[in-house]
């Protein structure tokens, strides 16, 4: 016997794989994340290795994204690079979704002195524009790349926390939580079991856009020293050292100029692919 | 009708064709270094030194080759031992704010010097009192015989500040400076820029420009671009790398010129690995010289054979670390650092010498020395290292970039302020803390005489001794590389590093 049931993923898949651009974005992002992952399979050669004899040379067969300043194989770079603009993306959105994610569940469902307190202190945050607020703590903390992830997820916190807290206003008064806390459910178990599930879509939208931005906010800090220390082979950083050679040695800051730019519109365009799918104001 | 448009075309054609004779002649110096002060004794940069002799001037200062000239002095004379300095002094000169330039104002810069308060109170360290012997005459009395006491006079260190100014502002005249020179102080926000503007009763005449404002542009790529887009006048240095793009340009000309600007790294010698002289020799014989210069400094450089410069006098010549990692990894063993050991790697930011720095961090990495990178703009790097205790200096794992050029035109300041102990941090910027006996001994013997054949004996002994002790990581002497806009004449590079602006003019 087949029940004719319409799962959610199915209508999810419906309405996703009609946009041509998302699976597109979907395509490439896995496989980015299979290039960052099996970095050495993929690099031709190893990212950290110097030759000066072949300093800046244009790409080539043996070098198909030709040589930095030092010699080094730039499409190596760019592959593992990857892994830290992955990684350093993902971390940061994730955390700042766990943190921001639950002071909005908090701030949604008890309000009163603790909304205002959270809600309040989101809105300073919001104030900053984004990269002058990444730049601050890390100016704070200091360079590096932990300091950046950091830096990325306060910054990511407010938002998500605001979203979440939207979704929960509407969702304590909806008939079934109000039928789960008639019966007894505690309050953990309502927040985290029937109402977060809910809030859930707008976080997942969200967080995909929102690890575009991260990764240009972390290749920008990069840019700037303060992100990513040298040697160490990211997207930001290699185009802050071949920035002196614009006009003699385009190829340095074309390539990973490019990884940048696809990375981030791929991510965006997935994340709207998503809203499209998920949102059910949107046909 | 027609009428009206007759007229429009001419009213338009007179607009276009009229010259802009309202025209200010305001130049912009884009430089990769920010100012750090306008005291003049207080300053130990040679660019905030280069700025400040734009407004102020010293009894002797120097021409384009180094060579000693009178400036507010119109001549001096010294007695057989070059104990005594007597100088007789322009007359009817005033300060900036009115006060007159004479004997009196001269000592009250150089007692002010002598309290040994101030960065280049070392300057005047020799000296054993100044005298005035009338209005326009100023004796000098030293301790000792010194000969290359005119060199220390013509320095930028010894610039002489208006005596009114240094009385209303205390050590705040390093916000207010006052001198005698062409240009006066406008304004300066730190960080951004320095502006000063034409003195207009100049005793030597008004300069051809009103007003030059001095930009840190740290990076060198736009520094250029601000010259190509006629956002900037003269640029200095003018990035190397770049040097097909900038003589495609009609509008620019480069300047060229050896100079005697040292580049090397500084080691801490009082942190444990780098105490050991082997280990420093090895890191020597495990830099590629040739390939910093060709790859970081984009060919603009000579390898250093000596500690100081070539066009230094009392330079004698050395044999060259060779690059030679096996025997660099063979010192490493013998000293017990066969496994290596971690540092940190200061640098300024400007990138060729963030670039230098990696591919030190890079060649120090085959010997087993491997660290970070850190990297700040000028000023604080050079705040760091001055913030440096000696009795701290055992837990400072550092090896720096830096660099130093002897603004005396002499060999004791191609030294002492950087190898003698006596130049620890704060006094001077031996920030590597390397204390030798003998070559203090050397340092003295060429400080205490005014024969050129002893002195020359001393330096010579003082670089065949420290050169294989090997207190800095030896790396090169800049090439000077400048650009301009071809229509500004009149300011030129000077070999030290620094620049001449008095003679600035702009040309149609």
């Amino acid at each position: 016997m087949e029940h004719n049931v319409v799962s959610p993923f199915d209508l999810f898949w419906h309405k996703f794989k009609k946009r041509r651009t998302a699976l597109v974005a979907a395509v490439f992002i896995v496989f980015l994340v299979v290039v960052a992952v099996f970095a050495p399979l993929f690099a031709p050669h190893d990212p950290m290795t110097t030759d000066y004899a072949q300093s800046m040379q244009p790409p080539s067969l043996e070098h198909p994204a030709g040589t930095d300043v030092y010699g080094r194989d730039i499409l190596s770079r760019i592959i593992y690079g990857s892994r830290i603009s992955l990684a350093v993306g993902f971390t940061s959105v994730l955390v700042g979704a766990l943190v921001g994610v639950t002071l909005g569940l908090i701030s949604g469902f008890f309000g009163g002195f603790l909304d205002g307190l959270i809600m309040r202190t989101s809105d300073v945050l919001f104030a900053f524009p984004g990269i002058l607020l990444a730049i601050a703590i890390v100016a704070i903390l200091g360079p590096g790349l932990v300091n950046v992830v950091v830096a990325v997820s306060v910054f990511s916190m407010p938002t998500f926390a605001r979203i979440v807290r939207g979704s929960t206003l509407g969702l304590k008064e909806t008939l079934y939580v109000r039928a789960a806390r008639s019966v007894g459910a505690s309050r953990r178990r309502l927040m985290f079991v029937h109402i977060m599930p809910g809030t859930l879509s707008g976080v997942i939208v969200y967080f995909t856009m929102r690890i575009g931005t991260s990764i240009i906010t972390a290749a920008s800090l990069s840019f700037l020293g303060l992100g990513a220390q040298p040697p160490t082979p990211e997207w930001g950083a290699m185009l802050a050292e071949s920035r002196d050679y614009i006009g003699v040695a385009d190829h340095m800051t074309i390539f990973p100029g490019i990884a940048i730019f696809l990375t981030v519109l791929f991510f965006n365009l997935f994340g709207d692919g998503l809203r499209a799918a998920l949102d059910p104001k949107l046909k | 009708m027609l009428l009206r448009k007759t007229a429009l075309c001419i009213a338009v054609g007179l607009m276009l064709a009229s010259p802009s004779y309202a025209a200010t002649k305001d130049i912009i110096y884009a430089s990769e270094s920010t100012a750090k002060s306008m005291d003049p004794h207080d300053t130990s940069d040679t660019y905030s030194g280069a700025i400040q002799r734009a407004m102020f001037q010293g009894l002797l200062g120097f021409d384009e080759n180094l060579n000693v000239i009178p400036v507010l002095a119109e001549s001096y004379t010294f007695n057989d031992t070059a104990t005594e300095f007597t100088f007789k002094l322009r007359k009817g000169i005033k300060f900036h704010d009115g006060a007159p330039f004479n004997a009196e104002a001269v000592k009250v810069n150089i007692d002010r010097m002598m309290t040994g308060k101030y960065k280049r109170s070392s300057l005047m360290k020799p000296v054993k009192e100044v005298t005035v012997v009338d209005d326009s005459t100023i004796r000098f009395t030293l301790k000792e015989p010194f000969g290359a006491f005119a060199n220390t006079i013509a320095h930028p260190g010894s610039l002489i500040q208006s005596p009114k100014a240094l009385a209303q502002y205390g050590d705040e005249v390093s916000k207010h400076p006052v001198g005698t020179g062409p240009f006066i102080f406008e304004d300066w926000v730190s960080g951004d820029h320095v502006k000063i503007k034409k003195n207009p009763d100049y005793w030597r005449g008004q300069v051809k420009v009103d007003s030059i404002t001095f930009k840190p542009v740290p990076e060198s790529g736009a520094r250029l671009a601000m010259l190509r887009a006629g956002q900037a006048h003269y640029i200095y240095p003018m990035p190397a790398e770049l040097q097909q793009v900038a003589e495609k340009d009609k509008n620019i000309e480069l300047i060229s010129k050896p100079s005697i600007i040292a580049r090397y790294l500084i080691m801490n010698t009082k942190y444990e690995p780098l105490a050991d002289q082997r280990v420093r020799q090895a890191i020597n014989y495990a830099l590629d010289k040739q390939a910093i210069i060709k790859i970081a400094w984009g060919g603009a450089a000579k390898e250093v054979d000596s500690i100081i410069p070539a066009d230094l006098p009392f330079y004698k010549k050395q044999s060259p670390w060779p690059y030679d990692v096996a025997k660099a990894k063979a010192l490493m063993k013998e000293a017990g650092y066969e496994k290596g050991f971690k540092v940190t790697f200061l640098t300024p930011n400007a990138s060729n010498r963030l670039r230098a720095t990696e591919m030190a961090q890079q060649q120090l990495k085959e010997i087993g020395i491997t660290g970070d990178i850190q990297s700040m703009d000028t000023a604080s790097f050079y705040n760091k290292l001055e913030g440096n205790k000696v009795d701290q200096a055992k837990d400072l794992p550092f090896i720096a970039f830096g660099g130093w050029s002897s603004s005396t035109g002499d060999a004791d300041w191609a030294l002492r302020p950087l190898v003698a102990t006596e130049a620890f941090p704060p006094a001077m910027s031996n920030f590597g803390f390397f204390s030798n006996k003998d070559v203090d001994g050397y340092i003295q013997a060429g400080l205490a005489s005014a024969d050129n054949k002893v002195r020359g004996e001393a330096y010579g002994k003082l670089q065949d001794a420290i050169w294989p002790m090997a207190p800095w990581g030896y790396l090169f002497v800049d090439t000077l590389y400048a650009a301009k806009v071809k229509k500004l004449k009149g300011i030129y590079p000077m070999a030290d590093g620094a620049f001449s602006v008095e003679n600035a003019e702009l040309v149609d």
